[in-house]
C-alpha cells in the first residue's frame, strides 16, 4: 500500500479503500512500527486504536466488534470482550486500562491513519 | 424411657413421657426411602443440633421411586436422588446404606442390623415402606419372573428385557401400569392382566376405567381384563403365563406389580403394636404403641388406612418431625387425590369415586372421542363432594380436591365445578401441589416477592418438587399473576432490542430483512449495536437466508471467529478444524492433514468431537492453509460457528459383533444433512450402534441409539459446563423418519431459543419433553410441514464457506496481518514444548 502525506503536519498511512470496509469492520496498519487498528464506526466516521489489547497484550483488537455503550462508541476485544472507548480509548471495565488512541480521516475514497494523538 | 404397651389408650401416656424428656438428642430413622429423606429433610430444618442416622437396606441413597420408569427413558439413578448427595454429610446426617434393620429393643431403643452393628438412640422412626405383593404362583422362582419397586429390579428388567420380544405385566392397578410402561419403553411388545373387570379399579369407576383401557390400548398395549393367572410356565426360564382357563400367554418376562403390603416384620419383631392386617398403628402424630418411636409412609397403619402415595407420606414425615421437637403438626389424614400420567394418559382420581345408592348424585361430562371424562359424586343430604374421577382434561383437579379437604358444600349448580372456565371466587385457594400442599395463595406470595419463573417459585415454595405434575399449573399461575400486575419479564436481548431472539427471528422472517441497518432502523432502539445483537442478527440472517456468512455487510456482525472462519486463540491465532464426518477418515486424509500441520507448523492436537484441531494459524495463513485442505476434499468443520460440530459415531455394525444398525452410515448421512447451518448455539450429535451406546449419544443435543427395529431418538442432553441426560423423543424409527423428526426439532430450536441457549436448557424453557413432543410428533401447532420445507431449504443453500472464501477476492483481501504491509505481525512469537509450537509466554 501507498504512504501518504496530506495537508497536516504528520505522517499518514492508506489503509485501503473505504468501500472494501463493512460498517462496524476493522482493520490493521502499521505506522512507523506501531500496529494501529481502525474502524469504521458508521458510514462516514472512522476511528483508530492500538492494535494490541492492554489485558494480555495480544494483537487483536483490528477484529474487535464495533458496539455502543449507551451512546458511546467502544470496539470490544474478541479475546474477552473488554470494551475501549473509540474516542479516548480508556476501558470501561477497568478505570486504568487504556489504548492509544491515533486520528483517521477518510480522503478521496481512502481511510488515512496517523500517528499524532487526536485533539 | 417408655416400656411395651399392648393395649390401645397408650397416646395421653405417651405424651407425659415425652414432656419428660423433651429434647432429641439423636433420632435413628429405619429405612431411607422418599418419606425417610422427607422425614431427615423436616427434622434437620427444626432443629439444627440433633443427630440424625438412616439405616437403608438398599444400596443407595433415598431416590424417588415414583418416577423409576424414567430410569427406562434414559434418567440416571442419580438423577432421582431425594437429595443431592452431598447433602448428608453438609447437614450431618449420617446414612448407612446397604444395611436391614432387624429389630428394636424398645426398652432400650437400640436397633441391630442384618451385619450386627447395634446403634442407640433415643427416638426411632420407622420408614420401612412396603414390599411388592408377590402372587403366590408356581413358577415364580424362573428366571425371567420380576417385581418393580427398586433401581436394581429396573437394572434386572432392563437387562433381561433387552433380549425379550414379548412380556407381561401382573396387574392393571398404578403400579402395574407404571410397570407396563417400564416394558413399552424397553420396546417390549406388552400385555396387562388384571384379575378385576377394569382397570385403576381402587381409582377409577366404570366409564373412567374404559376410557383409560382405550387409550392405553392404542398405545400397543394389550390388556387382559377378568383373567386370573395360574402358574407362570417355561422350561428353565419364563416362557409364558398360564390363565385359570387353561390358555397361555407367550412371554420372556413376567413382571409381578399387583399391590403393595406394609413392611412391618421390625415393627412385629420387635413388639411394635401392628394392625390386624398387618401395618404398624399410629396417631395424629406418628406415634406407635412404644413410646419414643414413630412410624411414617407407607408402612404406618392411620385409622385404619395405609397410605400408598407420597404425599401423605410427606405428611406424615412433617408431622412425626414437628412431634419429635415438641410443636405439633398433626396428619390431617389424607383425602386420596391422585394425579398422574399413565402412559400419556392423564388420569386423576380423588376421594371415593365408587361410592352409589340414593342418597348420592353425579355429574358426568363425557368426549371419549377426545379422551375426555370427568366425574363428581357428592352426597344429596349434606352437598358434600365424596369423590371425582378425571381423566384427559385435570383442569378441575386442584379446585375438586381442596373442596374434599375442606368439607363444604359442593355449589348450588354443581356444573361450576367441571365447567371451565372457572371464575375464581374471592374466597378460592385451591391446593396447586398436592405433593407439597402448597395453595395457589402461596405461590402467588412468591411471585409478589420476585420469584418470576419456575425455578424461582420452585426453590420459595417447595411447589413441584415433588411428583412434578403440577408444573404447567405453577407455570400457568406465574404467566397469570405478571400479566395480571402489568409486570414484563424483560426478554429484552440487549439495549439496542426490546425483542427476544425468536421474537427478532420471526421479525426478520416475516420482513424478510437482510441486513442489520434495517433491522436495527425497524425495530431496534437506535445506535451501531453491539455485542450481543450483532453477532444474534448474524446468525438469524444465517439461518434464515442464503449468501455467505461473511459477504461484504454481514462480516462486521460477526464475532472473530464467524468472521474468519476459525478460532480465534489467546495469543491472536486461530485453529483450524477440518471437517471429518462421523470420526471416518481415510489414510490419504490423514496424510494431508500431517503435511499442512507440518508446512505450517500447526500444533495438533485430536479433539473430544472425533477430529482433528490444528493451532497457531496466523490470519494471513488461514486462506493458505484451507486451499490445500478443499483442494484435499476437505470442508469447513463449523467449529468456529454456532452450529452442527460433530457427529460422533461407533462403528455400528460394519465392524462391532454387538452393533445393530450401520451407526457410522447414519451419522455420515446426518452431518452431511445439518452441516453449516446456523442456530441459537452449538449443536453436537452422535450416533451408537447398539444399547452399549460407546458414542455417548445420551449426553447429546441430538443422539440416536440403535434397537432392532431402527433407531430412538433422544434429545436435549448436554454434557459440558451443565450435563443434562437426553430424554428420550421417538423410538423405533427408520433413519428416514428419524431425519424427517431431527428436521422439525432443529428447525423449531432454531426458530424458538433465546440466544446461547443449547438444547437442554431449551427444553425446560418450552415446559418439557411433553410439550417437545406434541410440537414435533404430533403436530400441535399445525407448523411441522413449514419446518421440514424450512430445513430442506438450508440444507439445499449449504456450500462450504472455506471453498466459497476463496473464490472470493473481497473476502481474501481481510486475510492479512497490516492493509499496508505483507510481513507477519511481530507480535505473535512461540515457543516449542514436546515437539510442538506453543504461544510463547507459557513456557513459565
Amino acid at each position: 500500500m501507498i504512504e501518504a502525506t496530506t495537508s497536516m503536519n504528520s505522517t499518514w498511512v492508506d489503509a485501503g479503500a473505504i468501500d472494501d470496509l463493512s460498517i462496524g469492520a476493522g482493520t490493521c496498519v502499521m505506522v512507523e512500527g506501531k500496529q494501529v487498528a481502525v474502524f469504521r464506526v458508521d458510514q462516514t466516521t472512522f476511528r483508530a486504536i492500538q492494535n494490541q489489547c492492554p489485558h494480555r497484550g495480544a494483537a487483536v483488537m483490528h477484529q474487535a466488534i464495533v458496539a455502543d455503550r449507551a451512546g458511546e462508541p467502544v470496539a470490544l476485544c474478541p479475546l474477552h470482550k473488554r470494551a475501549y472507548h473509540l474516542v479516548h480509548g480508556g476501558c470501561l471495565e477497568e478505570p486504568g486500562a487504556k489504548l492509544q488512541v491515533y486520528s483517521a480521516v477518510q480522503d478521496s475514497g481512502r481511510i488515512l491513519v496517523g500517528l499524532a494523538d487526536r485533539a | 424411657m417408655g416400656a411395651h404397651r399392648t393395649d390401645n389408650r397408650w397416646w395421653p401416656l405417651m405424651e407425659s413421657q415425652l414432656t419428660s424428656n423433651p429434647k432429641p438428642s439423636h433420632v435413628l430413622v429405619v429405612g431411607a426411602g422418599m418419606v425417610a429423606a422427607r422425614f431427615c429433610e423436616t427434622l434437620r430444618e427444626l432443629d439444627p443440633k440433633v443427630r440424625i442416622t438412616v439405616v437403608g437396606e438398599e444400596p443407595r441413597a433415598p431416590y424417588d421411586r415414583v418416577h423409576l420408569s424414567e430410569l427406562f427413558a434414559g434418567k440416571s439413578p442419580s438423577d432421582l436422588e431425594m437429595l443431592p448427595a452431598p447433602w448428608y454429610a453438609e447437614n450431618d446426617v449420617e446414612l448407612i446404606t446397604g444395611q436391614r434393620v432387624v429389630s428394636v429393643d424398645t426398652a432400650s431403643l437400640e436397633a441391630t442390623t442384618d451385619a450386627g452393628r447395634k446403634l442407640s438412640a433415643d427416638r426411632i422412626v420407622l420408614a420401612t415402606g412396603s414390599a411388592p405383593f408377590v402372587p403366590p404362583l408356581p413358577g415364580i422362582d424362573k428366571p425371567g419372573f420380576f417385581v418393580y419397586r427398586t433401581v436394581e429390579d429396573v437394572e434386572k428388567i432392563r437387562s433381561w428385557g433387552a433380549s425379550c420380544k414379548q412380556g407381561i405385566v401382573i396387574g392393571g392397578g398404578l403400579l402395574g401400569l407404571e410397570a407396563a410402561k417400564a416394558l413399552v419403553d424397553l420396546g417390549v411388545e406388552t400385555t396387562v392382566v388384571e384379575f378385576a373387570p377394569r382397570l385403576m379399579a381402587r381409582q377409577l369407576d366404570e366409564a373412567g376405567s374404559r376410557l383409560l383401557l382405550k387409550s392405553i390400548q392404542a398405545l400397543g398395549v394389550n390388556v387382559v381384563l377378568d383373567a386370573r393367572s395360574q402358574a407362570i410356565v417355561g422350561e428353565g426360564k419364563v416362557e409364558g403365563l398360564q390363565m385359570a382357563d387353561g390358555t397361555v400367554v407367550p412371554a420372556g418376562m413376567v413382571v409381578a406389580s399387583a399391590g403393595i403390603r406394609p413392611r412391618d416384620e421390625v415393627a412385629r419383631a420387635s413388639g411394635v403394636k401392628v394392625g390386624e392386617r398387618g401395618a404398624i398403628e399410629v396417631d395424629d402424630h406418628m406415634r406407635t404403641s412404644v413410646a419414643g418411636i414413630w412410624a411414617i409412609g407407607e408402612c404406618a397403619l392411620h385409622k385404619g388406612m395405609v397410605h400408598g402415595l407420597v404425599a401423605p407420606g410427606y405428611r406424615m414425615a412433617e408431622a412425626a418431625a414437628h412431634d419429635i421437637v415438641g410443636s405439633s403438626r398433626p396428619f390431617p389424614g389424607f383425602v386420596a387425590a391422585t394425579k398422574l400420567k399413565l402412559m400419556g394418559v392423564d388420569v386423576a382420581s380423588i376421594g371415593d369415586v365408587n361410592a352409589a345408592g340414593d342418597d348420592f348424585d353425579d355429574l358426568v361430562v363425557k368426549a371419549p372421542c377426545a379422551g375426555i371424562y370427568q366425574r363428581v359424586v357428592w352426597r344429596i343430604s349434606d352437598r358434600k363432594l365424596q369423590g371425582a374421577v378425571l381423566v384427559g382434561d385435570l383442569e378441575p383437579f386442584g379446585e375438586l380436591s381442596a373442596l374434599l379437604t375442606s368439607g363444604d358444600p359442593v355449589p348450588a349448580d354443581p356444573r361450576a365445578l367441571l365447567a371451565p372456565p372457572r371464575e375464581e371466587g374471592a374466597g378460592a385457594d385451591p391446593i396447586v401441589c398436592n405433593c407439597e400442599n402448597v395453595r395457589r395463595s402461596k405461590i402467588l406470595q412468591a411471585i409478589d416477592a420476585g420469584a418470576t419463573d419456575l425455578a424461582a417459585v420452585k426453590k420459595a415454595t417447595k411447589a413441584c418438587t415433588g411428583c412434578g405434575s403440577c408444573a404447567q399449573a405453577v407455570t400457568g399461575t406465574i404467566k397469570k399473576r405478571l400479566a395480571e400486575r402489568g409486570i414484563q419479564v424483560d426478554r429484552s436481548l440487549c439495549a439496542h432490542f426490546s425483542h427476544s431472539r425468536a421474537e427478532l427471528f420471526d421479525l426478520a422472517w416475516k420482513g424478510k430483512i437482510q441486513d442489520f441497518a434495517i433491522l436495527m432502523e425497524r425495530h431496534g432502539n437506535g445506535g451501531l449495536g453491539c455485542e450481543v445483537c450483532k453477532p444474534v442478527a448474524g446468525n438469524i440472517f444465517a439461518s434464515l437466508w442464503s449468501g455467505h456468512v461473511i459477504s461484504h455487510g454481514r462480516d462486521a456482525l460477526q464475532d472473530s471467529n464467524d468472521r474468519f472462519l476459525a478460532n480465534i486463540q489467546k495469543n491472536g491465532t486461530y485453529s483450524v478444524v477440518p471437517r471429518i464426518p462421523a470420526g471416518e477418515i481415510t489414510p490419504q486424509k490423514l496424510q494431508v492433514i500431517a503435511e499442512v500441520a507440518g508446512k505450517f507448523d500447526l500444533y495438533t492436537k485430536i479433539t473430544g468431537g472425533q477430529r482433528i484441531d490444528l493451532f497457531g494459524a496466523r490470519l494471513e495463513q488461514l486462506p493458505l492453509i484451507w486451499k490445500e485442505l478443499v483442494d484435499a476434499g476437505f470442508e469447513s468443520g463449523h467449529a468456529y460457528a454456532k452450529s452442527v460440530r460433530t457427529v460422533k459415531s461407533c462403528v455400528g455394525s460394519t465392524w462391532c459383533r454387538f452393533g445393530v444398525q450401520d451407526s457410522t452410515g447414519l451419522a455420515l448421512a446426518i452431518e452431511e444433512r445439518y452441516k453449516g447451518i446456523r442456530s441459537p448455539h452449538k449443536l453436537k450429535f452422535a450416533v451408537s450402534g447398539c444399547a452399549r451406546e460407546c458414542a455417548e449419544a445420551q449426553s447429546k443435543d441430538v443422539g440416536l441409539i440403535a434397537t432392532e427395529k431402527g433407531w430412538n431418538l433422544f434429545v436435549c442432553g448436554n454434557g459440558g459446563m451443565k450435563p443434562r441426560h437426553a430424554e428420550l423423543l421417538a423410538q423405533d424409527l427408520s433413519s428416514a423418519e428419524a431425519m424427517s423428526v431431527i428436521d422439525r426439532f432443529l428447525m423449531h430450536y432454531i426458530r424458538t431459543a433465546d440466544r446461547l441457549t443449547r438444547t437442554s436448557v431449551w427444553i425446560e424453557d418450552i415446559g418439557g419433553i411433553e410439550e417437545l413432543r406434541k410440537v414435533v410428533l404430533d403436530d400441535s401447532l399445525g407448523i411441522c410441514t413449514q419446518l421440514e420445507a424450512q430445513m430442506d431449504d438450508l440444507v439445499k443453500g449449504f456450500r462450504c464457506e472455506w471453498k466459497v472464501a476463496l473464490e472470493d477476492p473481497k473476502i481474501l483481501q481481510r486475510f492479512r496481518a497490516f492493509a499496508n504491509d505483507e510481513r507477519p505481525n511481530p507480535a505473535i512469537q512461540f515457543v516449542r514444548e514436546r515437539g510442538q509450537r506453543i504461544p510463547a509466554g507459557n513456557e513459565q
